[in-house]
């Protein structure tokens, strides 16, 4: 049985009513924090090993320390729920299932670095989500757990929701100050960094929703208990959302360390319909693909799925099956980040154009011999080149297709058709 | 031709106005909440929108344009009164979206970026809804029809064709 | 404080916490860049200007517009990662550029271009159809936007927000598809517009007044100065080479004056130069105009304006009646000698040497061009480009703006035997202006364009606008810049200056000055104005009156 930190409320009805929550031990960690100087509060956090669980896997503690301990300017929280990342529905659960717990993480990492006005950054697609969080906030107000004097203490904190509306791009930290202060969302040069100038110029920690949802466990159980799980550098729980070609996708906890493949099967059921695995994307389809037998020698932590040339990512892991086209998923994804390209840099925009026009004529069987290489040519044009990450996010996984399974990318253009069309087990919907 | 008249927010949509405002140091910061609000008014933003929001922050117009014409959910043109979303993402293509696709043209004649004659339906490929788990999946308005099937798709439309709007199931626990 | 950095293995000195761009090129790097601008900040954008830093995990890639100069910086910018990198860049900007460079203004002056040939040199490798957005559009009246050619760097948004105040273009949508543009409907109205054809480092944004006219590389350009406002912003004058015409004027860059941009009105007023030309010099005899030689206008001028009575109770002195203020001469008519406030130092101080040559002389520098707009950027309300010029020589100031025609500053009405001879009045002759020369018998005319007053003068002799003559100008602050010849003198016109130094000499029967120069050291020597600065050589962003040369 797998140890439940973020999850240990899902399957209780209810949870994310105030008075279920607090029923089933939440806020406890607010009594103890009230008890702790702010810069304990960093320590324990440090110490716990947590890292950012959005996608950059950036240790929660060392990004709170970064901010500076000035008072002359207000300091902001912006939650990040934009939770963008294909393959990921996780941060989706929490909102809805356990808001109270985010809320409670919230007001942790607020009291810890010196925050009074947080924003819960939540794309804009998330209706029946906004609507669960708005509610648990609007409770914990009525209860006096946000606003003025919370808790009865001296400190004031106010949590607003602020709704995307439609922009991968807002998930990257400095896209999402962008949009939340009423731009697009396009990043900016990094440094400075948010924590030094970031929402309306003022010290500022982006935190995704996952990471904010560990604290009351880390301060009502002890940095130790945390650090207790997973692996050296990667301590702690994770949700793994897991789809595609599996008997039994969703949101499973599981502990760093364990066998990537062997946790998949155990916890879905493994592939569908028998068929036989042939690749998984381990973290989101901005990570670089893995082949069935790297998947299968792999664990999950951030340091071994780093040696193997991928990321743990947000998380997200995707399973293709034999009958499932490599070509046709570069495509589908190039397609993607052409479309979520802020548009700013040449390397991005005209370079995830460029690879979608490659990638269609690659699956439609117009594909030149040539075709590859420049794929791999301007993928490393694209990487290291930009504002941020989102150009490297496409180039990386692209160039990890071609490379991996060249094989099926050269059968594509020496047979001028994709030889997984029409899918051999018919329609597959249903 | 209809006759346009002059956009502005009413009793209810004002007074949220307001209360945004109230939440941000700038106003700038509240242009996203406003344009949710007019959108929810009007349906979809027009350019008197554009300019009686930026009107209404000290934005200049063509900010505001820049903005709407950015974020994907603002609809500056007109949509049908069931605006389909399906993904075409790469966990929903893997469970068979694409087949969805296909029967929607074929069956029903909803064409992506097309409204239907009958101003019912209008059809958008979206990116990842961020519900992989119950792959394939369409949002509906503001609702996720999800863990679709042909058969599944087929109720959801002739249920919208009479009025009917669809619902939301319950989320899933593991 | 001063540091020392390694760049290319080179020791250079930088003050710290500077861009590292702005070092580099100071320094004589070619860095490329699109996005940035010194006028403008960096943006980051483009991605073109990025070097590697070395550290201890490596090099790394750094834009080099938004990194600060630290001691012990260690930066290499010719490594074939560097130039990979530039190539990549340049080849992503072509992809969707259109094939435009034919029938594009900036063909020759283009960033795209230029960083081509010295930075890919490859074929392209782009077979797709190029991504389609709208071209040759009509946003305002100065500006047409091809939004296929833009580059999306930025600048014409964030020069028009930031420094012009009014934020007019945008760039709008995502991805590949974003595009520059105004409000729909709506137009770049913006009294300083043009800077954004400068700032655009393509022929996305061109300007509707130079666009189809000239290709750039038919233009010699003329480092000026803008004599539209006492402002006196330093500019660029492009003369087609072909046709010996002016085309179009540009900003050059002055930290004292105007820092990088100019005004619209500025820049677009030189249509003027080539317009209603004072060609030849012509005498009156009986309501007839004659054309004639320099030599003889230059001699009946003298006469006119009395050379045949240089000394007192000469028997040719002619019948006169009073003299105005400060005069002796016995028989002498009254001169009146007015300088247009559109003159240069060198004009003024001749007319002012001309008075002191001839008893019974007043001399009044007029502005008589009408104000103008005024605001808290560049524009002054002040039209004429000298004033401050004509204050540091002591010539007294005279306003022609009243719809009046006498001249307020006179102490009474013109006498009827009055001569009057007018330096510089090539435009801005209102009605006013008009009625009082017609209450003079007596015209002598140096002017560079037709008007009201050359029909009514006895002796017309060609002037030049500021497009053609060498002069100095002190704007309203006190800052004084050389104006220099665009245009190649087809005519035999001779600079006014020199002229009126002719009628100088034609009465003191002294020699005239040979050379701007000496004339120039003369001014300097006795107007204790100017004392301290070496009038010929102002440098090309001119000095300030009471600092020392800039």
């Amino acid at each position: 049985m797998s140890k439940k930190i973020i999850s240990v409320n899902f399957d209780k009805p209810s949870a994310n009513k105030l008075s279920v929550y607090e029923e089933l031990g939440g806020y406890r960690s607010i009594g103890k924090l009230f008890r702790m100087n702010p810069s304990e509060v960093i320590e324990e956090v440090k110490k716990s090993g947590l890292r950012g669980r959005g996608g950059a896997g950036f240790s929660a503690g060392m990004k709170w320390s970064f901010v500076p301990k000035e008072m002359n300017r207000p300091k902001y929280l912006c939650v990040n729920a934009d939770e963008g990342e294909p393959g990921t529905f996780k941060d989706r659960k929490i909102l809805v299932l356990d808001p109270h717990r985010l809320i409670e993480g919230i007001i942790i990492c607020c009291w810890a670095v010196g925050i009074h006005a947080a924003y819960v950054y939540v794309r804009g697609e998330y209706d029946t989500p906004i609507r669960k969080l708005q509610e648990a906030i609007d409770e914990a107000y009525a209860k006096g757990y946000l606003g003025k004097h919370i808790f009865g203490s001296g400190f004031d904190l106010n949590v607003y929701v602020h709704r995307g509306a439609g922009a991968y791009i807002c998930g990257e930290e400095t896209g999402l100050i962008e949009s939340l202060e009423g731009k697009k969302g396009q990043p900016r040069p990094k440094p400075p960094y948010p924590a030094v100038i970031g929402l309306f110029g003022c010290p500022t920690v982006v935190n995704n929703v996952e990471t904010l949802s560990a604290l009351p466990f880390i301060i009502n159980e002890g940095w130790e208990a945390y650090a207790a799980l997973g692996t050296e550098k990667s301590k702690g729980t994770m949700l793994f959302s897991v789809s595609g070609m599996v008997e039994r996708p969703g949101v499973y906890e599981e502990v760093f360390g364990v066998n990537l493949w062997e946790f998949i099967e155990r916890v879905t059921g493994g592939v569908k319909g028998g068929r036989r695995l042939k690749a998984v994307i381990p973290g989101g389809s901005s990570s670089p693909i893995l082949t069935a037998d790297e998947a299968r020698a792999v664990s999950i932590d951030y340091e071994s799925i780093a040696a193997a040339g991928s990321m743990v990512g947000s998380g997200a892991i995707i399973v293709l099956s034999e009958d499932d086209c490599i070509v046709k998923a570069l495509r589908v994804i190039s397609r993607f980040y052409a479309h979520e390209s802020c548009g700013q840099c040449p390397p991005c925009r005209e370079g995830t154009f460029w690879l979608v026009r490659l990638a269609e004529r690659l699956e439609n069987g117009e594909g030149r011999p040539g075709d590859l290489d420049l794929i791999l040519d301007l993928c490393s044009n694209m990487m290291g080149t930009t504002v941020c990450v989102l150009s490297d996010a496409m180039a990386l996984p692209a160039r990890s297709y071609v490379q991996k399974f060249r094989e099926e990318f050269e059968r594509h253009i020496v047979d001028k058709r994709c030889p997984f069309s029409p899918a051999p087990n018919g329609v597959r919907a249903g | 031709m209809e006759q346009q008249r002059s956009f502005a927010f009413d009793e209810n949509n004002e007074r949220l106005f307001q209360d945004t405002l109230k939440r941000y140091p700038t106003k700038m910061a509240a242009l996203l909440p406003t344009l949710w609000l007019a959108m929810g008014q009007n349906g979809h933003l027009t350019n008197e929108i554009l300019e009686y929001v930026a009107g209404r922050l000290a934005l200049s117009p063509v900010h505001v344009y820049a903005v709407a014409e950015f974020y994907t959910m603002f609809h500056t043109e007109p949509v049908g009164r069931y605006h389909l979303q399906l993904c075409r993402n790469l966990s929903c293509t893997l469970c068979g979206s694409e087949d969805l696709l296909a029967h929607l043209a074929s069956h029903h004649r909803v064409f992506p970026g097309e409204i239907t004659r009958d101003g019912v339906f209008s059809l958008e490929l979206v990116e990842c809804l961020g519900s992989c788990g119950t792959a394939p999946v369409m949002r509906v308005n503001d609702v996720y029809c999800e863990s679709l099937t042909i058969e599944k798709l087929d109720r959801i439309i002739e249920g919208c064709r009479a009025g009917v709007d669809p619902e939301e199931e319950p989320m899933e626990i593991h | 404080m001063s540091v020392n950095i390694k760049v290319d293995g080179k020791i250079i000195e930088a003050e710290a916490g500077r861009q590292l761009i702005d070092v580099l090129i100071e320094n004589g790097w070619d860095i490329p860049h699109f996005c940035y601008h010194p006028g403008l900040g960096p943006d980051g954008n483009c991605r073109m200007c990025q070097v590697e830093i070395v550290t201890p995990r490596g090099p790394l890639l750094a834009i080099s517009c938004n990194t600060k100069v630290t001691d012990g910086m260690e930066v290499v910018t010719n490594s074939d990662k560097v130039k990979r990198v530039r190539a990549a860049v340049e080849e992503f900007l072509l992809l969707n550029h259109p094939l435009d460079c034919p029938i594009c203004d900036k063909a020759g002056e283009c960033t795209l271009q230029n960083y081509y040939m010295g930075h890919d040199q490859k074929d392209g490798r782009q077979e797709f159809t190029r991504f389609k957005k709208q071209k040759a559009q009509d946003i305002g009246p100065t500006l047409i936007l091809d939004q296929e050619r833009c580059v999306l760097c930025d600048r014409c948004v964030r020069f028009l927000r930031n420094w012009a105040g009014e934020e007019q273009l945008y760039i709008a949508g995502r991805g590949h598809r974003a595009f520059l543009t105004t409000f729909p409907g709506k137009e770049v109205t913006s009294p300083y517009s043009l800077n954004t054809v400068d700032l655009c480092p393509v022929g996305a944004l061109t300007s509707k007044d130079f666009r189809f006219s000239t290709p750039t590389w038919f233009l010699r350009r003329t480092p000026s100065v803008c004599t539209t406002c006492s402002r006196g912003c330093s500019i660029e004058i492009d003369v087609d080479s072909r046709d010996n015409k002016v085309k179009r004027l540009r900003p050059r860059h002055n930290p004292h004056v105007n820092g990088y941009w100019i005004c619209d009105e500025g820049r677009l007023n030189y249509k003027f130069v080539n317009t209603d030309r004072v060609e030849k010099c012509f005498v009156d005899r009986n309501g007839e105009k004659y054309e004639t030689s320099l030599e003889n206008a230059a001699r009946e001028a003298g006469t006119l304006l009395g050379a045949g009575a240089k000394t007192p109770g000469s028997p040719s002195t002619p019948k006169g009646a009073g003299s105005s203020a400060g005069g002796k001469a016995a028989g002498q008519p009254p001169l009146l000698v007015l300088v247009s406030a559109t003159s240069t130092l060198e004009e003024m101080f001749a007319c002012k040497l001309l008075g002191r040559a001839r008893p019974g002389t007043t001399l009044f520098c007029v502005r008589h061009v009408p104000d103008g707009v005024e605001d808290r950027l560049l524009r002054k309300s002040d039209r004429h480009p000298n004033v401050k010029g004509a204050e540091l020589l002591g010539l007294r100031l005279a306003d022609f703006a009243a719809e009046s025609d006498a001249l307020p500053a006179l102490a009474a009405p013109p006498a009827k035997d009055a001569v009057l001879l007018a330096v510089g009045f090539d435009y801005g002759i209102g009605k006013s202006l008009e009625k009082f020369f017609e209450k003079f018998s007596k015209i002598v005319v140096i002017s560079a364009r037709e008007s009201a007053l050359t029909k009514k003068a006895h002796v017309l002799i060609p002037g030049l606008t500021f497009a053609e003559k060498e002069g100095l100008v002190v704007n309203f602050e006190g800052h004084i810049q050389m104006l220099s010849p665009a245009l190649d003198r087809l005519w035999d016109r001779v600079p006014p200056w020199q002229v009126v130094a002719r009628l100088v000499a034609e009465l003191t029967g002294e020699g005239g000055f040979d050379t701007v120069a000496n004339l120039r050291k003369r001014l300097g020597a006795e107007e204790t104005a100017f004392s301290g600065i070496d009038l010929n050589s102002v440098g090309s962003t001119g000095v300030r009156v009471g600092k020392s040369p800039v």
